[in-house]
């Protein structure tokens, strides 16, 4: 068996952890917002904005150049990390939000007609509604919901049901943000496939904890966001299948993604620039890779074993006393505990877990379905990452304590 | 009694108290206190935007004096709901809409509330004054 993961030294690469908040040592359990950074991310910034910031692609001075070749060898860094057959296939967006609106806006606009359907699951983060209610609005097509269990398991039979000849796009969240819930995206990508229909996966949230392959996947779009995955703030990264990124009609318009511009006709570029219009994030995209460099550099069997045990441990825990009711409890799960304290609104456990220095994410984490579906206003969600521990959990436990006492 | 009065008392209840989980305890269990809110005043038009969770907020005038009626789902808004409350009630309009009503921060409430939280106690504070002003005759 591989030796343990050693937390402790990994917590030292990550400055932020080692402070106080309200006078207790920070418990950080909101990953599942947005990630810490490590020290070597947040010097891959610093070093591009005190070595060599330019403008990258058309400049021929000395610093363009080398910030050009950072800002494409981060796009190999994430072709590799993804296993895309190449950098084509790698488009730089805002994040995960604005890669599904790429494709809601470009391929649903273009190819989108009356009666034409898309398929999402129950436990969408918002992100993966409002783009395609949008186009829907737009074009005519319906949007289609495949229903989950009480367990946060997503109804499969029923997706069989749904995915049919009139389905044109089945766009699911690979790990569900509110519950944990690992998706088998496979099967729905199967199904898609079986009827000639698109798929896009939301990944926001699976590639913080497990390695993802697209080309086995074999889905058609991936998106994710930089900062849930050790990266910063404004990036994350759409792929698209080559042959798909060809046909679709480019996103916004401006520089960077053209060939040539007339006042008469103007020619685009090829993918992936043709969709990254105007000066792009060139910090976010190094330092975006220079997270996943970190991520690489990590056993991965370790990584996993390490927060399994936390999710294990945490489950346990509130399980042991009969005050807490989890929310989601499917067999295949990331590190992602919701739950409620009986009787206490999430956001009252959320201030007085945050007066502990314990920061948790209440509320209905942009998934308000499926607030919906398990009938409550939000919950309280720790969701770990490898730099965490069980005694950080012990921690959380005690100021529960506290705040059920308080609350009765 | 007047709404000067009523802030004094409410500070001098909080100031013997040094540290936030007292001072908490009391906002929790003030918010205990709260007359149910009728059902058919719990409706969209009372709902206090800014706050995280659902508070409301709706008031009937009295003879000259204003009556408050609230509601919310989560302890610690209810308990500022309702010091508030317990402030403005039975008091004249325009008393209401000259008062300072800055209660929470005297009482050390306020800087133990999160940015968000504060914001929610801002728009409580405010719409109670909107809800004076509408009797205010200018």
């Amino acid at each position: 068996m591989a030796d343990k993961l050693d937390v402790m030294k990994i917590r030292e690469d990550f400055p932020i952890l080692h402070q106080e908040v309200n006078g207790y040592p920070l418990v950080y359990f909101d990953n599942g917002a947005t990630s810490q950074k490590p020290r070597q991310v947040i010097e891959a910034i610093t070093a591009y904005y005190s070595g060599y910031n330019a403008n990258i692609h058309r400049g021929v001075h000395t610093l363009s150049q080398r910030a050009t070749s950072a800002y494409e060898s981060s796009r190999e860094e994430v072709k590799t990390f993804l296993n895309a057959r190449s950098t084509e296939e790698i488009i730089f967006t805002k994040g995960t939000t604005e890669g599904i609106n790429l494709i809601a806006q470009t391929w649903g606009r273009h190819y989108l007609k009356t009666g034409d359907e898309i398929v999402v699951t129950a436990m969408e983060h918002h992100a993966n509604i409002v783009p395609w209610q949008m186009i829907c609005e737009e074009s005519g097509a319906v949007l289609k919901v495949i229903p989950m269990d009480q367990n946060g398991e997503l109804i499969l039979e029923e997706a069989q049901k749904l995915i049919g000849p009139r389905t044109r796009m089945v766009a699911a969240i690979h790990v569900s943000n509110a519950l944990g819930t690992i998706n088998p995206v496979e099967e729905l990508i199967a199904m898609a496939q079986k009827v000639g229909a698109m798929t896009l996966i939301d990944g926001a949230q699976a590639v913080p904890h497990f390695k993802v392959d697209v080309k086995k996947l074999d889905c058609d779009f991936y998106v994710f966001s930089a900062h849930k995955l050790l990266g910063p703030t404004g990036m994350g990264v759409l792929y698209g299948k080559l042959s798909n990124l060809e046909q679709i009609p480019p996103y916004q318009g401006g520089g960077d993604m053209i060939r040539s511009v007339s006042f008469s006709k103007t020619t685009y570029n090829d993918p992936p620039l043709k969709f990254e219009a105007g000066t792009p994030n060139i910090e976010g995209a190094i330092s975006m890779a220079e997270g996943i460099r970190y991520w690489n550099s990590l056993d991965h069997a370790q990584v996993a074993a390490h927060e399994q045990d936390l999710l294990q441990y945490a489950t346990e825990r509130l399980k042991a006393t009969g005050d807490y009711r989890i929310i989601g409890e499917a067999q295949n799960k990331v590190a992602v505990v919701s739950f409620l304290l009986n009787g206490a609104h999430p956001y009252d456990v959320g201030f007085i877990l945050d007066k502990h220095g314990i920061a948790v994410r209440t509320g209905h984490h942009c998934a308000e379905p499926v607030m919906q579906f398990f009938e409550v206003p939000g919950t309280i969600r720790a969701s770990f990452s490898f730099y965490n521990t069980r005694a950080e959990i012990d921690k959380m436990m005690d100021a529960l304590a506290v705040t059920k006492r308080m609350l009765a | 009694m007047s709404i000067a009065f009523k802030e004094a008392e409410i500070i001098e209840e909080f100031e013997m108290l040094d540290n936030w989980q007292d001072r908490f305890q009391i906002v929790i269990d003030t918010g205990e206190t709260l007359p149910p809110m009728p059902e058919e005043r719990m409706v969209d038009q009372n709902i206090i935007h800014g706050c995280q969770n659902k508070v409301y907020l709706s008031s009937d005038l009295n003879g000259e004096v204003l009556h408050f009626y609230g509601h919310s789902e989560a302890q610690i808004p209810r308990g500022l709901l309702t010091l508030l409350i317990r402030l403005v009630d039975g008091e004249k309009p325009e008393d209401i809409v000259q008062a300072s009503l800055d209660v929470f921060e005297k009482a050390g409430i306020k800087d133990n509330l999160s940015m968000q939280r504060a914001v929610g106690l801002e728009s409580m504070i405010k719409r109670v004054k909107l809800e004076a002003a509408k009797y205010v005759k200018n």
